[in-house]
C-alpha cells in the first residue's frame, strides 16, 4: 500500500508537461543514440549530460532514464535492418532478426521486439519497485567496510564479466581508479599528482572520461573504417509490424524467460543488458522445440533477447537508486551526473528524497509506454533518420562532445584532457580494452577511498575489520571468486585440450 | 599486433613507475594520525597493482605466439592516414580555440573531419562549417549562458 502510495506520488511529478517532454525527448535521443552504429548509450548520455544542467535534478534524471530506456530500444532497428548492432546488447538480434528481415518479415521483428521490450520494460520497473525497499533496509545496515566491500565487488564483476581479457579489464580498473586521485584529498586538504597543473587541482571530471572514451574514442575508432549503411529492407508499413497468433504463440514465454533473466542479470554489478541478451538467446535456443530455426530467422531469438536487455535497465536501477553503486558505464554516468547535481545515491535517497525517486521510477512506466508507440509507429522515421551521412555525425558528435564539457566549467584545459581521453578510447579499443571499467572506476575512486580510509580510522588502522564482519567478507569472497573463476576455467580448459591431444 | 601488445606492457608498466615514484613524494602514510593512510596511500598502491597487471601482460604479450593476435595494428593505409589526419586536425581544433574563438574553431572542425569521414560535397562541408557554429552559438551561448570564448569575434558576437 505504501508503495501504491510512493507511485502516485511519483505520477503526480512526472505527469507535469515539461517531465513529460523531456521524458519524450530523452526517449527520442535514446531511440536514435540507440539505433546509430558507432554511438553507444554511454556515449549519448554523456555527450547530451550537460545539456541538463540548468535543471532540476528529478528532470534531469527523468531525461536520462528515458535516453537510457530509449536506447535498449533503438539498438534493435540497425539489428534487423542492416546487421549491424547498434549498441552492444542488440548483437544476438541480429542473428535472427536480420534474418526475418531478409525473409520479408523486417516489420515483424522490429515489432515483436517492441512489443517485447515494452512488457520486459514495464516488468522490470515493477521488480524494480518490489525490490528496492528491501535492498534499502539492508544498505541502511552496512558502515563504511561493507560499502567499501560492495564497491570493491562491483569493480570487480565489471571486470571479470565485461567480456574479453580479464586481465586487461582489471589493468582499465586500476587505470580507472588511478584516474580518479589526482586533486585535493578530502582528508588532509593537501593537492596530489597534480604536477603543478592548476586544472587539476579539482580532480579528474567523470564526464571528461565518459565522453573522451565513449565519444571521442569511438569517433576516432569509426574514422578508420568508415561504416557503410546499406538497407535490407527500407520500406515499412506500420501494419506489418504487429505479429500474428501464430508470432504471440511462439514469443510469449521468450519474453517471459527475457525479463526475468534480464532483470536478475541487470540487478548483478557488472553484468548489463549484453549479458543478459547472450544469456537469453542461449536460453531460448536450448528450450526450444526447433532448435535448428535459430540463426535462420526464428521469432523467439529476436524477442527473447530483446526483452531481456530491456528488463536489465530496471535490475540495474536497483543498485544504482538503493546502493549508490553503477553497474555499467552507462548508469556509472547517470550515479556521476546525480553527484553533480549534489544528489547522493543510496539507502538514504528514499528517505531524504522520495520526490525525486518515484518521480524517477513512475517516469520509467511513461517512457516505456512512449517508447511503444515511437517504436511501433516511428519505424519508417527512424529509418529516414538512420539514412543520415557519418561524414556529417560523427564530426557533430565531436562538436557536442567539445562545447558539452567545455560548458560545464568553461575551462580550456577540460578540452585538452577530453581529447587525450579520446585518443587514450581510441587505443583502447584497438587493444580490445572495455571503457566501462574506467569510467565506473573513476566515479567510484573517491567514494571507495572514502569508505577505507573511514574503515581504517574505525578499526585504528587495522585491516581486520573488512574480514570479521559477515556482510564484508562475503562480498570480497564473491569479488574474488568473480575476477579468478574466468581464470581458472581458462587454464582449466587448456589443461583438458592439451589432456585430449595428448 | 604482438608487437604492439609488448609495447603496451611496457608503456603502461613505464606509467606505473612514474605514478609510483610521484606518490611516494608525497605522504604514502604511515603515521597513526591517518591511521595508516596518507594522501599518498591509495595511489601508490594502484600504481603498485598497475605494475603487477602491466608486467603480466608483458609478458603474456612475449610469451604467446603472433598467431594469437591480430596480424595488423591499422586496418590498411588509408585508415591509418584518416586517423592521423583525424588527430592532427583536433590538435589545430585546441590550440586555436583560445585565439581565434570557439566558433571558428568549430567552423574549422567541421571543415577538416567531414572530408575524413569520406563526404567529397564541398558545398555540404561549407554550409555544415557555417551552420553548425551558428547552432552552438545560439544553443550553448544564448539559450544555456555558457561563456564560451568568442576570440577574434569578441566584439562581434558577445553572449552578454
Amino acid at each position: 500500500m505504501e508503495t501504491v502510495q510512493h507511485l502516485m506520488m511519483g505520477f503526480h511529478i512526472a505527469v507535469t508537461p515539461f517531465n513529460l517532454l523531456l521524458c519524450f525527448l530523452g526517449a527520442l535521443a535514446g531511440t536514435i543514440i540507440g539505433a546509430l552504429p558507432g554511438i553507444g548509450p554511454s556515449a549519448g548520455l554523456a555527450i547530451l549530460l550537460p545539456l541538463t544542467f540548468g535543471m532540476n535534478p528529478t528532470s534531469a534524471m527523468i531525461m536520462m532514464c528515458g535516453l537510457y530506456c530509449g536506447a535498449m530500444y533503438g539498438g534493435t532497428i540497425t539489428s534487423v535492418l542492416i546487421n549491424v548492432p547498434g549498441e552492444s546488447s542488440s548483437v544476438m538480434t541480429c542473428l535472427d532478426g536480420y534474418q526475418m528481415a531478409r525473409q520479408g518479415r523486417a516489420g515483424k521483428a522490429l515489432g515483436i521486439a517492441a512489443i517485447g521490450s515494452f512488457i520486459a520494460g514495464t516488468a522490470s520497473v515493477v521488480f524494480l519497485m518490489l525490490l528496492a525497499f528491501p535492498f534499502v533496509k539492508l544498505a541502511l545496515s552496512f558502515g563504511p567496510p561493507e560499502y567499501f566491500s560492495l564497491m570493491l565487488m562491483g569493480l570487480a564483476t565489471i571486470a571479470g564479466v565485461s567480456g574479453g581479457s580479464v586481465l586487461k579489464a582489471l589493468i582499465c580498473t586500476f587505470l580507472g581508479l588511478l584516474i580518479s586521485t589526482p586533486g585535493m584529498d578530502a582528508f588532509s586538504g593537501l593537492p596530489r599528482l597534480t604536477f603543478g597543473l592548476p586544472g587539476l587541482m579539482g580532480g579528474v571530471s567523470f564526464l571528461v572520461v565518459a565522453v573522451g572514451l565513449f565519444g571521442i574514442g569511438e569517433v576516432m575508432f569509426n574514422v578508420e573504417q568508415i561504416m557503410k549503411i546499406e538497407f535490407v529492407t527500407e520500406k515499412i508499413k506500420i501494419k506489418e509490424v504487429w505479429p500474428n497468433r501464430e508470432d504471440w504463440k511462439r514469443s510469449v514465454m521468450p519474453i517471459t524467460r527475457g525479463t526475468i533473466i534480464g532483470f536478475l542479470v541487470g540487478a548483478l554489478p557488472g553484468a548489463g543488458g549484453t549479458i543478459a541478451s547472450f544469456m537469453s538467446y542461449a536460453t531460448e535456443k536450448r528450450m526450444s522445440k526447433h532448435p535448428e530455426e535459430f540463426g535462420k530467422g526464428a521469432i523467439e531469438g529476436v524477442a527473447g533477447p530483446e526483452s531481456a536487455n530491456n528488463s536489465s535497465t530496471g535490475g540495474a536501477m536497483v543498485h544504482l537508486l538503493a546502493l549508490g553503486i553503477p553497474g555499467s558505464g552507462t548508469t556509472a554516468i547517470m550515479l556521476g551526473a546525480l553527484m553533480m547535481f549534489g544528489l547522493q545515491p543510496g539507502p538514504l535517497l528514499f528517505q531524504k528524497n522520495p520526490g525525486f525517486v518515484w518521480g524517477v521510477i513512475a517516469s520509467m512506466y511513461i517512457g516505456n509506454v512512449m517508447l511503444l508507440i515511437m517504436n511501433i509507429g516511428c519505424i519508417p522515421l527512424f529509418v529516414k533518420i538512420l539514412k543520415i551521412p557519418m561524414s556529417l555525425l560523427m564530426p557533430l558528435v565531436i562538436v557536442f562532445s567539445t562545447v558539452g564539457v567545455y560548458s560545464v566549467d568553461g575551462n580550456i584545459f577540460d578540452v585538452w584532457m577530453l581529447y587525450v581521453f579520446g585518443v587514450l578510447g581510441y587505443f583502447m579499443k584497438k587493444f580490445d580494452m572495455p571503457p566501462a571499467p574506467v569510467v565506473l572506476s573513476v566515479v567510484l575512486g573517491p567514494m571507495i577511498e572514502r569508505a577505507l580510509r573511514q574503515s581504517l580510522t574505525m578499526s585504528l588502522g587495522s585491516y581486520d575489520i573488512f574480514f570479521t564482519r559477515p556482510i564484508s567478507v562475503v562480498l570480497l569472497a564473491l569479488g574474488f571468486l568473480i575476477v579468478v573463476w574466468p581464470m581458472v576455467d581458462t587454464l582449466r580448459k587448456r589443461y583438458r585440450a592439451k589432456a585430449a591431444g595428448a | 599486433m604482438k608487437r604492439a601488445e609488448q609495447v603496451l606492457g611496457v608503456v603502461l608498466l613505464l606509467f606505473a613507475i612514474y605514478m609510483g615514484y610521484e606518490c611516494t613524494q608525497i605522504d604514502v602514510g604511515s603515521s597513526g594520525e591517518t591511521s595508516g593512510m596518507g594522501a599518498g596511500f591509495m595511489p601508490f598502491w594502484l600504481t603498485v597493482c598497475l605494475g603487477i597487471s602491466s608486467t603480466a601482460l608483458l609478458v603474456r604479450a612475449v610469451g604467446l605466439p603472433a598467431a594469437r593476435f591480430e596480424p595488423l595494428f591499422f586496418s590498411g593505409k588509408s585508415g591509418r592516414l584518416r586517423v592521423i589526419l583525424a588527430f592532427a586536425g583536433y590538435l589545430v581544433v585546441v590550440v586555436v580555440t583560445k585565439p581565434l574563438g570557439m566558433m571558428i574553431s568549430l567552423a574549422i572542425l567541421m571543415a577538416v573531419t567531414m572530408p575524413i569521414f569520406g563526404s567529397r560535397n564541398w558545398k555540404a562541408i561549407a554550409l555544415a562549417s557555417i551552420l553548425t557554429p551558428v547552432g552552438v552559438y545560439l544553443v550553448f551561448g544564448l539559450g544555456l549562458k555558457v561563456d564560451l570564448p568568442m576570440g577574434i569575434l569578441e566584439n562581434i558576437l558577445s553572449v552578454y
